[in-house]
């Protein structure tokens, strides 16, 4: 193999192209992995993971100046002090808009696997078959079965901790054993088993080693220590992140190359053979062109900038873009709906704390519009659940009787309960993004236009979510309860995806069942842009399961 | 020599920045700081320093007795705070000890530390007719030094029992367990 030439190109070294890359690399398959950010090496590169929080000179906030020259990026709730380096300032990457959209990125090898929230959800029957069936979408080329499968493959290797709680709208997987909820999860687990039965409050899944086994050792990764500060890389490898496992395990094999700050600018088509045959690379660095030649390319950049690439791959057969022979590349762009919350105080658990920090949740999967649209509203919604007790602080007072107060032994604050909906979004082809042609960035190539917004079918979702959750709350009894609309723009919940839906007909889809582009079958997106659907859980372990079903499908392909 | 030379440094890049000190070396954790916004003299320092001895007696805690939360209050105030709050901070000791004067008929500096404490629990109150800036200091200096104070090592490992990896996490426990656990 020479130094260009290659027999798969993975773009992309972040949650999904990791996964493509470990695949491959298993089996033999000469892979490079590029990636436009940084090498990140597990525990090498975590410059604040074992910082104290009286270590930061801002005791977590950032400055002011920091905050204004970043107001997009600064609205995530993980870019903080220590983790900030891991994200991608706002101007380094510049994108127009029609309507307000929040792109938060992380350009790095490892890609947003190292900031992630590690929630892991199944899609059900239901999320792949609703969109059809309840007229919203098209219909999925794939079901629930052809997925479990690669679930079960992924969950295997990252480790999720979870409960088999034996619902067919949430379907079980591969669990660890899951860590402890608190009182008040407990309490409103059992109000909701007495009150609704088609409605459940269980512990939300999520990619953390409670237990580790045998594949997770030989990872290098250790059990999860419950420190909470997941985001700025973990020294246990507690969570999964690609730098962590897949990358590692990948290197492992002497089958992948990894080439960060490589800025892939295009897929090279080759108009004889009709297939694709490389990339074109920039150095992010010395912004000096490259060529690397395969014979098939993972697009694994994220959504958005796997649809960029594609739509910046012109040629005279394709000339809007790579396999946009229907003009839907960047169309039916989707995300999920996270403005809607409820918080409420909770009475009457005054003897009961929790010791230490969990670094995930409950959570209240779908209930409404399963098998039929039952509601005002399509699509569906799932709820994160937080409860919480902090310690008081009493700071009334002035002088030693100040620090008195402060000194004393633990003094707590009512429970608190905070939900948060999750909610689909509709596949709608005016929800898009394409490039703009007047404008370009500091490689040459042309800036994200997005055109995505809200609909009313959102604002309705929210308005269900309120009144059941306020009358969940009212029978738990909880008090002080509060409706809260965040009011912040789409992209701010990072679970954009969709662009290049996969779906039966070249007509209506851009790929198909397996991850491929209809007219160019050497060419996958095997991330996010691929979703038909957005459902309502995240995504990712939905990701990854696809992105190890497509590099598979690429193996058999070549038997 | 070297070391003189670069105190005076200090000294001159400070003054070309805004802040004007004397050569007192209680303030040189602020020097360091090389405000660039906030502009203060040494005799704004002492009242802000006093502020918040008087609010948080850091001083009293054996552990912490060298400890001053000026550095850390000057410095939020510089990068964190916005604009605004900041121009009202500055505004508010840069008038404070005239302002205290016009009120008490004697400035602020001038009182004994009993009259300083009553003036502060007026002010904690808020029974004291003054300003919104000066109430604006009080609240940052109370506010910042609580915070500094609860954010520290000794805070987090002695009152809030802080681990860095805690290994366990439980989520239901006693609170009279919790608090044994705590006590052994
Ligand atoms: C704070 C936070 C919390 C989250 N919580 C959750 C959660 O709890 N559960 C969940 O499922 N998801 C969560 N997500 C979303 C999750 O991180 C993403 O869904 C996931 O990382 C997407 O995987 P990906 O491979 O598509 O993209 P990424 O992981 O972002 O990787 C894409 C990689 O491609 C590279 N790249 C981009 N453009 C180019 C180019 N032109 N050339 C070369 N390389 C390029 C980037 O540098 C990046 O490394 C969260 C995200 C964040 C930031
Ligand atoms: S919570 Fe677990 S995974 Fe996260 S940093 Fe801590 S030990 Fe690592």
């Amino acid at each position: 193999m020479s130094e260009v030439n290659f027999e798969a190109i993975v773009i992309g070294a972040g949650m999904s192209g990791s996964w493509v890359a470990k695949e491959l690399c298993d089996n033999g398959v000469k892979t490079l992995l590029l990636d436009r950010g940084p090498e990140v090496k597990h525990l090498r590169d975590y410059p604040t993971a074992s910082k104290y929080p009286w270590e930061f000179e801002y005791r977590g906030a950032l400055s002011n100046d920091h905050v204004k020259n970043n107001p997009i990026v600064s609205e995530c709730y993980a870019y903080k002090d220590g983790a900030t380096h891991f994200f991608v300032e706002d101007d380094v990457q510049p994108y127009t808009q029609r309507q307000p959209f929040e792109w938060i990125k992380g350009y790095q090898v490892g890609g947003k696997s190292l900031l992630w929230a590690r929630q892991t959800q199944r899609w059900s029957k239901y999320d792949f078959n609703t969109p059809y069936t309840n007229q919203f979408g098209i219909s999925w080329p794939i079901d629930y079965d052809d997925l479990a499968p690669w679930y079960s493959h992924v969950e295997k290797f990252v480790g999720i901790s979870g409960e088999k709680d034996g619902l067919d709208v949430l379907p079980d997987g591969e669990f660890l054993p899951a860590k402890e909820i608190t009182a008040v999860d407990k309490h409103l687990r059992s109000i909701v088993k007495e009150n609704y039965k088609d409605r459940h409050v269980i512990y939300a899944r999520c990619a953390h080693l409670t237990e580790p086994r045998e594949i997770h050792r030989k990872q290098g990764r250790g059990q999860c220590q419950n420190r909470t500060v997941c985001e700025r890389g973990c020294p246990f490898g507690g969570y999964f992140s690609a730098n962590s496992s897949t990358i590692p395990w990948a290197q492992r094999t002497g089958n992948l190359t990894l080439r960060a700050d490589a800025v892939v600018h295009s897929v090279l088509y080759d108009e004889q053979t009709g297939k694709a045959n490389g990339v074109k690379v920039i150095d992010a660095n010395s912004k000096e062109e490259f060529d690397y030649y395969a014979d098939a390319v993972f697009l694994n950049a994220g959504a958005i900038n796997s649809v960029a690439i594609l739509l910046n791959s012109r040629s005279s057969r394709y000339p809007n873009g790579l396999g946009n022979d229907n003009g839907l590349l960047g169309k039916y762009f989707g995300f999920h709906n996270y403005r809607a919350r409820i918080s409420a105080d909770c009475p009457g658990f005054e003897d009961r704390v929790m010791d230490g920090r969990s670094p995930t949740n409950v959570y209240m999967p779908r209930y409404v519009n399963i098998n039929r649209q039952s509601e005002t509203f399509k699509g569906a919604y799932g709820v994160a659940i937080y409860t919480a007790r902090y310690r008081k602080q009493e700071t009334k007072r002035l002088g030693q009787d100040l620090l008195n107060d402060l000194l004393k032994d633990k003094n707590f604050m009512p429970w608190t309960i905070y939900s948060m909906m999750m909610g689909e979004t509709l596949p709608k082809e005016e929800n898009m993004i394409s490039l703009n042609e007047n404008k370009v960035d500091q490689f040459g190539i042309p800036l994200v236009h997005f055109n995505v917004g809200y609909d009313d079918n959102d604002e309705k979702m929210m308005e269900h979510f309120y009144q059941q959750w306020e009358e969940i709350y009212d029978k738990a009894g909880f008090t002080n309860i509060q409706r809260i609309d965040t009011g912040q723009p789409p992209g701010r919940d990072i679970h954009e995806m969709g662009g290049a839906r996969m779906g039966k007909d070249p007509n209506d889809s851009v790929l198909n069942k397996n991850n491929q582009l209809h007219t160019v079958e050497n060419v996958y997106v095997s991330d996010g842009a691929c979703m038909t659907s957005t459902s309502y859980q995240n995504p990712s372990l939905t990701y990854m399961a696809l992105a190890a079903r497509a590099a598979n499908h690429f193996l058999k392909s070549r038997k | 020599m070297k070391r003189r030379k670069a105190i005076r440094n200090i000294v001159l890049f400070s003054l070309g920045t805004g802040i004007i000190y004397s050569c007192k070396d209680k303030y040189e954790a602020i020097k360091q700081l090389h405000l660039k916004h906030l502009i203060i003299d040494t005799k704004q320092l002492d009242i802000l320093d006093d502020l918040s001895r008087l609010i948080v007696p850091l001083q009293n805690i054996p552990e912490l007795a060298d400890h001053t939360a000026l550095p850390f209050i000057m410095n939020m105030v510089e990068h964190v705070f916005e604009e605004k709050d900041r121009q009202a901070f500055m505004k508010g000791y840069q008038s404070w000890d005239q302002e205290i004067l016009s009120i008490k008929g004697r400035a602020f500096s001038a009182m004994k530390i009993e009259e300083k404490q009553q003036l502060l629990s007026e002010v904690n109150e808020e029974s004291l007719k003054a300003s919104q800036e000066l109430y604006t200091v009080f609240n940052t200096v109370k506010e910042k030094s609580i915070q500094y104070l609860t954010t520290s090592e000794y805070y987090q490992r002695k009152v809030n029992y802080y681990q860095m990896a805690p290994g366990k996490f439980k989520g239901d426990v006693l609170l009279v367990d919790l608090k044994n656990k705590n006590d052994e």
